[in-house]
């Protein structure tokens, strides 16, 4: 399976909500895995802001995201296109809204995913640094700074760089991600109405309706 | 005797129902006079984009074997310069391919399986065939029984493409290489301000597949001028 058939369409998902998973990280990756020792769950609204060259104003996306403990995610775009990414017990599905009603993607790509689960089991226990397939670095300064950088070749032209900005007001929330493609060209999602610890159904991470 | 009569009656009977399903009906054209069938002309212009435009689209495609995605279409079409720039993305923005038309084919990004170079060919090929007019000048038209104009094009690879459209405004594109070959036919859905809201394009090439597009956002553009950076450009980092 090759490395760009892995991100193909479904792991910058996945690389948002396990980013958002090392919230209440500190100043060093050991701090960090023992910030996110304490998280059991997540919920948020999120907005995409999708900048491209051909675009004079960003394409906004408007979703909400779940994620249980240990490998459970739920990222739900409401609009402009009603979509349901699920993972449980290493499972991964997608559905769409589309002429026939909410429709399961077949296009292949997810069979990726499994591989991309094994990604996420490291970076949820704050394991960046020992990720395959990213390179991570803390900034400090003014605005704290987690960076992710693609280690090989193939993986970095597709995604230049993964840039997490923590919350300076709240402890633990994440306030953007922004994914890098090239210059001009990059996806930032900013986050909402975090709510953390809370119980979540088993059937959010199911069913798609 | 009489196995081999019915064999050839059935023979018959199967032609003549499957022919007439697998070609394109071709009504008789008359040839237009730019002067007294200037409205005629006009009406078959209604599918494509007069002035430079860009459009998002959400894009369900149904490929071969009955697989289904469904993609962010970003289309920049500047119909005097005959100018293409499209963008392909997944929904969580990842762009899967970039690339520009005119009359030459550029791609800028193309991500598996969308670097293949047939792919790119066929691709803004339907993209030409949903938003620009067709060269030709020569065009013969005709009005049909139930008042729908028919306006009929050669290609530029040598394929015909028939514009229908209907006394509704609704409209259809079909092109083929002859009346047994299809290629591809669109047909609009209900439109908002003369932009249809829904599109659905069918390819009868590699494999069969079928595209319905959404509308999200249309807006016209200043000719393929570079667009000024988006608002928050100089956001975080």
């Amino acid at each position: 399976m090759s490395l760009k058939n892995n991100i193909k369409g479904i792991l910058l998902p996945v690389l948002l909500l396990t980013c958002f998973l090392l919230v209440g990280w500190g100043e060093t990756w050991e701090d960090i895995s023992r910030d996110t020792a304490g998280i059991e769950s997540i919920q948020a609204e999120f907005t995409q802001h999708k900048h491209l060259k051909i675009l004079t104003k960003p394409l906004v996306s408007k979703g909400r995201f779940y994620f249980q403990k240990p490998d459970s995610i739920r990222w739900e775009y409401h609009s402009p296109v009603k979509s349901v990414l699920l993972m449980h017990k290493g499972n991964v599905k997608r559905y769409t809204q589309g002429s026939r009603g909410m429709v399961e993607d077949s296009s292949g790509a997810l069979s990726s995913m499994q591989v991309v689960v094994q990604e996420i089991g490291l970076w949820s226990q704050g394991r960046f640094t020992e990720s395959t397939h990213f390179k991570a670095e803390i900034k400090g300064g003014k605005e704290q700074k987690i960076i992710l950088t693609p280690r090989e070749e193939a993986f970095a032209a597709i995604i230049a760089r993964i840039v997490i900005t923590p919350s300076p007001e709240r402890k633990g929330v994440i306030k953007s991600v922004k994914i890098v493609e090239s210059e001009g060209n990059y996806t930032l999602l900013n986050f909402t109405d975090v709510r953390m610890n809370e119980k979540i159904g088993e059937s959010v991470f199911r069913k798609a309706g | 005797m009489k196995r081999r009569m019915a064999a050839r009656r059935l023979g018959l009977l199967l032609i003549l129902v499957i022919f007439p399903a697998a070609c394109v009906h071709v009504p008789d054209m008359k040839s237009l006079d730019p002067l007294t069938d200037r409205a005629v002309i006009e009406e078959c212009g209604r599918p494509f984009v007069k002035l430079p435009y860009r459009f998002v689209h959400a894009i369900e495609a149904t490929l071969p074997g009955g697989r289904t995605a469904t993609l962010i279409g970003v289309t920049v079409v500047d119909p005097e310069a005959k100018f293409l720039h499209s963008v392909l993305m997944t929904l969580e923005g990842l762009v899967l391919f970039d690339g520009e038309y005119d009359g030459n084919l550029s791609v800028k990004r193309a991500v598996p399986p969308f670097d293949k170079e047939s792919f790119a060919r066929n691709m803004m090929e339907d993209i030409r065939l949903l938003f620009l007019s067709p060269e030709d000048s020569s065009a013969e038209a005709g009005v049909l029984m139930d008042g729908s104009t028919l306006c009929r094009y050669r290609g530029k690879e040598g394929e015909t493409i028939d514009v229908t459209v209907q006394p509704d405004h609704a409209w259809k594109i079909v092109t083929y290489v002859n009346p047994f070959d299809r290629l591809r036919e669109i047909k609009s859905g209900d439109d908002k301000d003369g932009i249809p809201e829904e599109l659905e394009l069918k390819g009868y090439s590699h494999g069969g597949y079928t595209l319905r597009l959404r509308l999200v956002e249309a807006e016209p553009v200043s000719a393929a001028t570079p667009p000024s950076p988006s608002e928050d450009e100089t956001d975080q980092e």
